[in-house]
């Protein structure tokens, strides 16, 4: 599997939080793909959703992306679809090591109270 | 006939000490000025554009006018007399003039000046009119306003979340918040915006009046999939709420529609006062829903996006918001500790001066709040129930602001399973529905101060906390806040602050009671309050087998054993400020005295106000002697007053104890 220039190397050792199991679990299609939803942070204008730009992401990440929706100016949502059975933590640390990104989280649910 | 001429005597005797009364009364008034109790009720609009004529004028007992007739004439003559003084060049101005209006007892009568003048311009004229040698004191006739009570159909019976400490120990305290004005607009949150990020709303017919345009911020889920959006499409001009049912186990709890988002609106924005439903805390404030939680709940990034939109600022593919508000509620959470999405938003939020609300979770922890309550800048509300002990289920620990009812919370709803039906009340419990009483306690704030600072509100809101009731969880613990939201005691502290004082109330005087051995006493106590709050009463020194109600100030003593005098001490208190405490003379006796037939006596002991007591003058003496000969005759046991009989042999008569 090519990882893109620069991309951190993932540590097996390391189990994927809890929240990240569950949530990719909860979002499996028929297919065996689950899609996670992550909030993204640049720290330069990006061209958020411009097909070319989401390339770039796409090719990072290892993972299909699509543009959700804007958090601010300059934090986004984008969609990943991943096997079921793969963790997105390490898709999520090579979205992180782009240069134009300032940090990457799992777009989790709240709940009312 | 013994009975003609008892009443004959008691009517001649009684004409004769209303009018001695109304003089003793008069005699021993102070010559202050401006009691403090109407000092206070003045500096209540100390800017108002409210314009008015009255004065209230005492002329001084030897001011020849003691026998003026129905008419009036005399008085108004004496009132004409007093624009000389005004054109002798003291008066405010030489063109006001003075006319009698009408008269409020022998000697005081109603003057209305020839124009409507400031409140400030008409208390230095009345300054003025008091110089007059003939008058003992001129004040300003003041407005009084009626204690303010909800008429909405529900209020009473449902809503004691927002009752007074007195009528529920843990009531968030509105009536008497209510009960004032700012620039003659009633204290209800009108003007101010809250947004509430929730579910979404119905258009409620006790709801839909106070809701402005908001919009739906739940995007896709995915690749074309709008499970949590449950209305088929992303974000959106409609934030009305589809219904959030579940029947997929797998994804969260199977459930029916929660109606969530209109719950949390009414709670803080039902329309009040319109003899419908329920009352919201802020019932006219401007209600902003944005649409945040759908089906399982929302994402994290819906949410942020919501609140940075709500205050105003921008979201890249969302109109701006034309109606930014300034306080926001978010009654929803999920575990762990603040995320940098969530902090970044609500700092953002916090820097366009928006208040942030947030509930803590009902996770029953006593060490972790959730996110987002968890974040720096927010008012982070736990609950508690009707007796102000923490609810077993609400979360507390680091980040606790405050505490508000969080139980059997009556409000707006629907009565539609999945889809909406139509418009319902129900009551929900949680800390969600906790966090709106802030949420609208601070738009009552942002309302009397419109450019208050996050962190101004949040002093107002700790610093008038009660204190959670002895031996609860919280009572000695500083991780459940600061206390029990209290909005009276807010709106006071916030109105104080910008001059605006709170007038004590003032309790009416009670004549000493008389009650045979074993007999049933029963009084009650009655206060007056300048700006017509709700008075309770705290009494001390209760005879053994007595009661005292402290919210209808009803003393009831059903069996008064064993003779002697006793003293109860009343004290009237609208919730913030203390009146003065009055000394009620309790006698268990066989001597039963005459009971004068007048107006209400000057016996009881005022401490600490204004004196309102005065001996009894030998002609009441001559009545109560005239009342008992006439009555000796008369062997069979009468009703003397509701509450104790006089039993054969009728008891000798004395003179009541000054």
């Amino acid at each position: 599997m090519a990882c893109a220039k620069g991309a951190p190397e993932w540590s097996a050792n390391v189990p994927p939080p809890p929240d990240i199991t569950d949530l990719v679990n909860k979002a499996t299609s028929p297919s065996g793909l689950a899609t996670v939803r992550v909030i993204v942070q640049f720290n330069q204008p990006v061209a958020f959703n411009d097909p070319a730009f989401l390339k770039t992401l796409q090719d990072q990440a290892q993972a299909r992306v699509r543009y959700i929706a804007a958090v601010s100016g300059d934090t986004h949502v984008y969609s990943l679809q991943l096997p079921a059975d793969q963790s997105a933590e390490p898709v999520l640390h090579r979205l992180a090591a782009l240069p134009s990104v300032t940090r990457v989280d799992l777009d989790q649910k709240v709940k009312a109270q | 006939m013994p009975v003609t001429r008892n009443l004959l005597v008691v009517a001649t005797c009684a004409l004769t000490l209303a009018s001695s009364y109304v003089a003793l009364a008069q005699s021993v008034a102070p010559r202050d000025f401006k009691s403090s109790v109407q000092a206070q009720h003045n500096a209540l609009q100390p800017g108002s554009a409210v314009r008015m004529n009255r004065l209230i004028v005492k002329f001084r007992s030897d001011s020849d006018d003691t026998a003026i007739a129905q008419n009036g004439t005399p008085a108004q003559e004496h009132v004409h007399a007093l624009n000389a003084r005004l054109a002798s060049g003291t008066a405010i101005d030489a063109v006001t003039t003075l006319s009698y209006l009408k008269s409020v007892s022998a000697h005081t009568h109603v003057a209305q000046t020839s124009r409507a003048m400031a409140h400030a311009e008409l208390s230095a004229l009345a300054q003025t009119v008091a110089q007059d040698p003939r008058v003992e004191y001129a004040e300003v006739d003041e407005r009084v306003y009626p204690h303010f009570v909800p008429n909405d159909s529900l209020y009473t019976a449902q809503q004691g979340n927002l009752k007074s400490p007195v009528v529920v120990a843990g009531g968030a305290n509105l009536p008497n918040a209510w009960g004032r004005t700012v620039g003659g607009v009633p204290v209800s949150g009108a003007g101010v915006t809250v947004a509430v990020l929730d579910t979404g709303y119905r258009p409620h017919t006790d709801l839909a009046a106070n809701v402005v345009a908001g919009y739906d911020f739940i995007s896709a889920d995915g690749f074309n999939n709008y499970f949590t959006a449950n209305d088929g499409d992303g974000r959106d001009a409609s934030a009305l709420d589809p219904g959030d049912w579940n029947t997929q186990a797998n994804l969260c709890d199977v459930d029916n529609s929660s109606w969530h988002g209109t719950h949390v609106a009414g709670i803080i924005g039902a329309v009040g006062n319109n003899n419908t439903g329920v009352i919201g805390v802020a019932y006219r404030a401007n209600i902003l829903p944005v649409r945040v939680l759908g089906v399982c709940g929302g994402f994290t990034s819906d949410t942020a996006a919501a609140l940075q939109w709500a205050v105003g600022l921008t979201v890249p593919g969302v109109p701006v918001n034309p109606n930014p508000a300034k306080v926001i509620n978010m009654s929803f959470g999920r575990t762990g500790s603040c995320s940098s999405t969530y902090q970044a938003a609500i700092t953002a939020a916090r820097n366009k001066g928006a208040v942030i609300v947030v509930s803590a979770g009902n996770e029953y922890s006593r060490t972790t709040i959730t996110q987002p309550a968890n974040c720096s800048g927010v008012i982070a509300v736990t609950a508690h129930t009707s007796t102000g002990a923490l609810a077993d289920y609400a979360n507390t620990g680091f980040g606790t602001t405050i505490s508000a009812p969080g139980n059997s919370i009556y409000t707006t709803s629907n009565t539609g399973l999945t889809a909406p039906v139509a418009d319902s009340y129900s009551a929900l419990s949680g800390t969600s529905f906790s966090a709106p009483q802030v949420s609208g306690v601070v738009a009552l704030l942002m309302q009397i101060k419109p450019g208050m600072s996050p962190a101004e509100v949040q002093n107002h809101l700790v610093s008038s906390a009660r204190s959670f009731p002895s031996a609860t969880y919280c009572a000695t613990r500083t991780d459940c806040g600061a206390g029990l939201l209290d909005a009276f005691k807010a709106v006071n502290a916030l109105l104080t602050s910008q001059g605006i004082a709170n007038a004590a109330p003032v309790l009416n005087a009670v004549p000493t009671q008389y009650v045979l051995p074993d007999g049933n006493l029963q009084f009650t106590v009655t206060a007056t309050d300048a700006e017509g709050d709700e008075v309770s009463f705290n009494g001390t020194g209760l005879p053994n087998g007595a009661t005292f109600n402290a919210i209808t100030g009803v003393f009831s003593w059903p069996k008064a054993q064993p003779a002697g005098d006793y003293t109860f001490v009343v004290q009237p208190t609208d919730g913030v400020s203390l009146g003065a405490s009055v000394s009620v003379k309790i006698s268990v006796t066989t001597t039963i005295p005459v009971e004068p037939v007048i107006p209400a006596t000057p016996a009881a002991t005022v401490t600490g106000g204004k004196s309102g007591g005065g001996a009894l003058g030998w002609f009441e003496l001559l009545c109560g002697l005239l009342l008992a000969l006439s009555m000796r005759d008369q062997a069979k046991p009468r009703l003397a007053r509701p509450g104790f009989r006089v039993s054969s042999p009728a008891p000798a008569y004395r003179r009541p104890a000054p």
